[in-house]
């Protein structure tokens, strides 16, 4: 009698697909708040970028290089933003679906599996993260922060920060136990960013914490996109494109052994 | 009926569920065949929900075999729950979306193609009788609403085994008879459906089969007329003392003894169990006991169930 | 007020009173989560800009003081709207939820809508700020920021920035339907504010259209006073003028939070 369209299944994506069309049906109606997600960033970008910056005027890149502040910053907080959209949504977001909205309890019930739903939320996750960075991006165009056409590349290079720390932010959302932890979450992630080479070079700071930054998963994210945008390319990007891939593939693997023991009780 | 009755569906044997050191189900036994009704009994805290999950291939069981439509769940799971229909105890809808949405969203998670979805959601929304509400949120429904939705919901992937977990709780008389009308279809059409409940006249009404349970095990099982007659006499009087308290009751019900088969006192009444309700009314008068009221009536499934999982099994059996 | 009648209806400040004491028991168990977004966040602030990219900036782009000087009052003032972003947005909204209101709660008792409002500002305009504030003024003073003992008045002018921006924000988020809405109080009225006040840059940089903005941010009043506490700066305004401003903001607010607080929980 119902044998339902079973040919569905055997494509891999087509169940993250249906967890995704959830996503925006429920989130249609508030596209505004969707749209306006990349506002934030575009505030830090005219606060630190524009306000600040008008201060402290041009500086010297370590390799002697001297440009506008407000261009040195803003790859920064563009990096940052990638992290910051994929990484709420596939901790904080996740989790409340989980913990508090129940969603997934009805989801489970059908044949969808745990990894199919996290599939779907970071294909979401990475959608929303990928519209702010492109809105964060023609701000920078607009503005005359890049350098050339080939910084456009900023916004794969972003989206693949994005999806470094979704993994992660799945393994957190099956990690957390209530709202003080995802407090916890945030306290660390502003540390790196306010100290991930952000406002400063990491050259400028005391011997000691050099190495913390380095450790940084976000200020390989920063150096990745500042390269890019600034037209800097070194062989150091390699190193920094190898460490993303390391957390991806980390997260993601603790993630998908972690979550079917949280979702099914 | 249209299909093979003798086809077992569900085939569970020694299932446990163990959270921590809690074991939630301790070992139970069951099949279910196509095209009946079986029903889950028990207390608060028995384990039926439980087990429902379990069958429903969302909770591993942490002990013995369970085998659905000839799959494993362990690892056909996503293939077994795209023929099954579940209404859990807790709705589990999306506040999120509007009432049409929460079908035609979730008929894509059995990758039903959108227009079959909107045009089942439309038929089932009308059968649960919320098409008038069909653009409002979840949250702005009362709750026997946001249950029916839920049961509309199970139906939308036309499954082969519907688990209905308390379906009819917190709906008015209306939605429920109306409810048991369509289970009732739905079995004519070789739908199986597993059933739990606290009202026995649902359980009567409803189920060829049904299993007791009591802490976590199955302590009796067999049709409403069979456990029935199994676990209690044919007739019932009922004795009622206005005003009376409740350990005076337990004074009276010792005096009658030798009356009826057996004598029980619950906090507002005292029941007799007996096989002729007549002469147990006849013998009662003699002993001059004096109720404000004498009802004889037949056993209902509701006297099993007392006797059964009360306070009277430990007492009597014990 | 008698003994007896005391219980049964409370005068307006013991009501609040009780009202605030229920926040009192919920901060016992969630403070040292606030302690990042209070104490810490701030720390990390004055290290990262006001110590790193201070050390970019000369002192006659902050009229002749460091720029850690410059920002130090700011982030006095801008750690009360920050915990505002805890205290006045979820709080509020949740406050009238069927799942464990707490307004709903105190609406079945002899407390009046106002004595829940004036309970919850109270705590959120007096204890907060007076608490949280003072501890970061006082880690501030080990960067050494300060020209005078007159400093200590940027805790009060913290204080101020609250009262003012506080009923607001109780009265947007009491007249809330939808949760995701609550993201748009921090990405429309928080962060602006934090950001766009005067705290980390003069706020006669920005564009001059925006201009009347930054006047109606509490923040900018409540920088400037405190600036002028700890670093003896001259205010853009009259410091009278600052704080009759704070005061039309903080009663107005207040009207507004009464009325809607009293709409939603009249049944
Ligand atoms: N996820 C869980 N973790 C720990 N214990 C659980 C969990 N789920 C259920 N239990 C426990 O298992 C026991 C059986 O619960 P279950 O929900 O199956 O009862 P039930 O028979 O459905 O009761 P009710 O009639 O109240 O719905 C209860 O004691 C319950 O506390
Ligand atoms: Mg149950």
């Amino acid at each position: 009698m119902s044998v339902i369209a079973y040919g569905l299944f055997r494509t891999r994506l087509g169940p993250s697909r249906a967890m995704l069309s959830r996503n925006w049906v429920a989130m249609r109606r508030a596209w505004v708040l969707v749209a306006s997600g990349g506002v934030e960033s575009l505030l830090f970008l005219f606060a630190f970028g524009f306000g600040v910056g008008a201060l402290v005027g041009d500086i010297t890149l370590p390799g002697g290089r001297t440009i506008s502040y407000t261009a040195y910053v803003a790859p920064a907080i563009l990096a940052n933003a990638a992290m910051m959209g994929t990484l709420l949504e596939t901790s904080i977001n996740v989790f409340a679906k989980f913990k508090w909205m129940k969603v997934y309890d009805g989801v489970l019930a059908t044949p969808m599996r745990p990894w199919d739903i996290a599939l779907g939320e970071v294909w979401w996750a990475l959608i929303r993260g990928g519209v702010y960075v492109a809105m964060f991006v023609i701000a920078m165009g607009a503005f005359g922060l890049l350098e050339s056409v080939w910084s456009v590349l900023a916004v794969p290079a972003a989206v693949f920060i994005g999806l470094a720390f979704s993994g992660i932010g799945l393994t957190l959302a099956t990690v957390f136990r209530n709202w003080p932890d995802f407090d916890w979450m945030m306290a660390i992630v502003f540390a790196m960013f306010l100290f991930g080479g952000t406002f400063t070079p990491v050259e400028s700071y005391p011997g000691f914490a050099q190495p913390l930054v380095y450790a940084m998963p976000l200020y390989h994210g920063i150096e990745l996109v500042r390269g890019i945008s600034l037209g800097e390319l070194g062989p150091m990007m390699a190193v920094n494109v190898l460490y993303l891939c390391a957390l991806a593939l980390a997260g993601t693997w603790i993630a998908q052994r972690r979550l079917a023991k949280a979702l099914y009780k | 009926m249209p299909v093979d009755e003798n086809e077992i569906l569900v085939r569970a044997h020694g299932l446990r569920k163990r959270y921590g050191d809690f074991e939630a189900v301790r070992g139970v036994d069951f099949e279910i065949r196509r095209g009946e009704a079986f029903g889950f009994l028990g207390a608060n805290g028995a384990g039926k929900s439980t087990t429902m999950r379990m069958i429903g291939c969302v909770s591993e069981p942490s002990d013995g075999a369970l085998d659905l439509f000839g799959l494993d769940p362990h690892t056909d799971g996503p293939a077994i729950r795209a023929r099954l229909g579940v209404v859990p105890q807790d709705n589990t809808l999306d506040n999120m979306l509007t009432v049409f949405e929460n079908l035609t969203v979730y008929a894509g998670y059995f990758g039903i193609k959108r227009r079959t979805a909107a045009r089942r959601a439309a038929e089932l929304l009308e059968f649960v009788q919320l098409t008038a509400r069909s653009r409002d949120k979840v949250d702005d429904l009362s709750g026997g609403m946001q249950r029916r939705l839920a049961i509309a919901r199970s139906l939308i992937n036309e499954p082969d085994l519907a688990l209905l977990d308390e379906p009819t709780t917190g709906l008015d008389p209306q939605a429920r008879h109306l409810l048991w009308e369509r289970l009732f279809q739905l079995k004519q059409r070789g739908v199986s459906i597993v059933l739990t409940t606290h009202y026995m006249d649902e359980a009567e009404q409803l189920c060829d089969r049904l299993v007791i349970m009591d802490e976590g095990r199955i302590i009796a099982s067999g049709s409403p007329r069979e456990l029935i007659d199994t676990h209690v006499t044919k007739e019932v009087v009922e004795l009622r003392y206005g005003g009376l308290h409740t350990t005076d009751l337990a004074d009276i019900a010792r005096t009658l003894d030798g009356i009826g088969s057996q004598v029980e006192a619950l906090p507002d009444r005292i029941l007799v169990y007996t096989d002729d309700g007549d002469d147990t009314t006849a013998a009662l008068e003699a002993r001059d006991v004096s109720p404000t009221s004498v009802l004889a009536r037949r056993a209902t499934l509701e006297d099993v169930f007392l006797r059964l999982t009360g306070r009277a099994l430990g007492e009597d059996d014990g | 007020m008698s003994g007896t009648a005391a219980t049964a209806a409370p005068g307006p400040a013991a009501a609040a009173w009780r009202a605030f004491q229920l926040q009192l028991t919920l901060y016992r168990h969630t403070w040292h989560g606030t302690v990042f977004s209070s104490v810490v966040l701030p720390l990390l602030y004055m290290i990262s800009i006001g110590i790193g990219v201070g050390s970019y900036i000369e002192s006659g782009a902050t009229g002749g003081i460091t720029y850690a000087e410059f920002i130090a009052p700011g982030l006095v003032c801008a750690v009360a709207v920050m915990m505002l972003g805890g205290d006045m947005v979820y709080p509020v909204f949740g406050g009238y939820k069927e799942w464990g209101g707490a307004y709903l709660a105190q609406r079945a008792t002899p407390l009046r809508p106002v004595d829940i409002l004036n309970g919850h500002l109270l705590y959120a305009v007096a204890f907060r700020p007076l608490t949280a504030c003072t501890v970061v003024a006082l880690v501030l003073a080990g960067f050494g920021v300060y020209t005078s003992a007159w400093a200590a008045l940027a805790v009060p002018a913290a204080a101020a920035v609250s009262a003012a921006f506080a009923p607001w924000l109780f009265a947007w988020c009491s007249s809330l339907k939808n949760d995701a809405m609550l993201n748009a109080v921090f990405r429309f009225a928080i962060m602006p504010v934090m950001l766009f006040s005067g705290v980390f840059f003069p706020a006669e940089q920005m564009p001059g259209f925006l201009q009347p903005l930054v006047w109606a941010s509490p923040l900018w009043h409540g920088t400037e006073l405190a600036r002028a506490a700890t670093a003896g700066f001259g205010t853009a305004l009259p410091p009278a003028a600052h704080l009759a401003y704070l005061a039309v903001l903080a009663v107005g607010g207040w009207l507004a939070a009464r009325r809607v607080i009293v709409r939603r929980l009249s049944f």
